[in-house]
């Protein structure tokens, strides 16, 4: 399992379009976007966070939306799923690369972005935290959308995941909201944690089923 | 080592193949022939398992250990944007003097550092094919291999062909271009 994840992290490492370019995009939309509102102009908490969310999920699908593809015009995921080991770990080692070589750095980025915009000192871990697990969530659901859509083109995935999506996302609107008022949001991070944790050992079971029928 | 038990399979109600029984035994070659698409591809893949067939079964029998299957098909697996060393160590291939001499007949050797996207067609076949060569695998599954390759490198394969089934390892082809090599066939137009 680890070894075939150094696979895929090296595969995926020089091939810098499929992650440093997504990355650059989401660079350059978090220059443009101060560049439309006046110099004065003070960023809202809830705005700015979901205005990061947002751009972080579609960052995340435009990086991911030849993840499968590749390896299936070019045969060697019918190869991959006549190795001795579960197809299901080639699924999970392509999400855990994907996730260290985009996830964490867009999180990262994230984080940075809304220390300049709106400070926020009291809550630099748990938005820390919201965006790495937020990510993961994301990364999870477009690797079963491309999976879906393997065939028929990426945007179909994407029209798939996104209605999935939307609980995520009000989970992390509810989990600021209460932030900011003061309340407990400890319950919508635990709920965030708890997605996360059944996605990521959860769907590359349902995602390499997906991928088999692909393959018959 | 394996057994095709009453193997059907129809495509949009066309029947490919009906009641198809044969076994596969150590040092044996076999080859399938058949016109287009009479499903020679799609028994390859109903052997090993990939595409499951409409009636019939596939027994396999190996030993504990030992490395089963090694599959190459139309597509040949690599990666156009890696190098020919990057291809292989993605196959688990060391680079010792036995890979490496069989790597210099195939004529891959000066090309280590190219990457795969720049070779010809023949010379991504021929890479291809390295892997299969070099892996320790019982049986070999082998789709139109033949393709693509110039006539030395044709005899290269039929040479490896002959010495895997020497040692009791067995093989399964499908091919239009006559092969010089003992071999039972399963003609998939009958």
């Amino acid at each position: 399992m680890i070894r075939l994840f150094f696979k895929e992290l090296f595969k995926m490492v020089r091939q810098l379009r499929s992650w440093l370019g997504p990355l650059s995009v989401f660079v350059l939309i978090l220059v443009a976007f101060p560049l439309t509102q006046d110099i004065d102009t003070k960023f809202s908490h809830q705005t700015t966070f979901s205005f990061l969310w947002i751009i972080s999920l579609l960052v995340i699908m435009l990086s991911t939306e030849k993840v499968f593809l590749e390896d299936f015009d070019d045969g060697s995921m019918e190869q991959h799923l006549l190795k001795p080991y579960n197809f299901s770990d080639y699924v999970s080692a392509k999400v855990t690369s994907s996730f260290l070589l985009i996830g964490i750095p867009l999180s990262c980025m994230s984080w940075l972005f809304l220390q300049s915009a709106v400070a926020m000192t009291n809550l630099n871990l748990v938005s820390l935290l919201s965006f790495l697990l937020s990510n993961f969530i994301f990364i999870n659901f477009c690797f079963f959308g491309n999976a879906v859509s393997l065939k028929r083109g990426s945007l179909l995935g994407l029209l798939i995941i996104t209605p999935l999506l939307f609980p995520v996302l009000i989970i992390l609107g509810k989990m600021l909201s209460a932030a900011l008022l003061g309340l407990d949001y400890s319950n919508f991070l635990l709920l965030l944690l708890g997605c996360s944790l059944i996605s990521g050992p959860l769907m590359p079971f349902v995602i390499s089923y997906i991928l088999k029928i692909h393959l018959e | 080592m394996i057994k095709v038990n009453n193997l059907s399979f129809s495509v949009n109600n066309k029947k490919l193949f009906h009641n198809l029984s044969f076994a596969i035994s150590e040092g044996e070659l076999i080859r399938i022939s058949g016109s287009n698409g009479s499903g020679k591809t799609t028994l390859l893949k109903i052997m090993l398992g990939i595409t499951p067939p409409k009636k019939g079964f596939v027994e396999k029998e190996f030993s504990f250990g030992e490395k089963e299957f090694e599959f190459l098909g139309h597509k040949n697996g690599l990666k156009t944007y890696l190098s020919v060393k990057d291809n292989l160590y993605l196959m688990d291939l060391k680079l010792n003097d036995k890979n490496l001499k069989v790597l210099n007949d195939l004529s891959l050797l000066d090309l280590m550092s190219e990457t795969v996207g720049n070779l010809s067609y023949g010379q991504q076949k021929k890479l291809a094919l390295a892997r299969v060569i070099l892996s320790k695998a019982r049986l070999i599954l082998l789709d139109e291999p033949f393709v693509g390759l110039d006539d030395d490198s044709k005899k290269l394969l039929e040479k490896f062909l002959y010495n895997h089934i020497k040692t009791g390892k067995s093989a399964v082809i499908t091919s239009h271009i006559d092969i010089d090599l003992p071999y039972s066939e399963i003609c998939l137009d009958d």
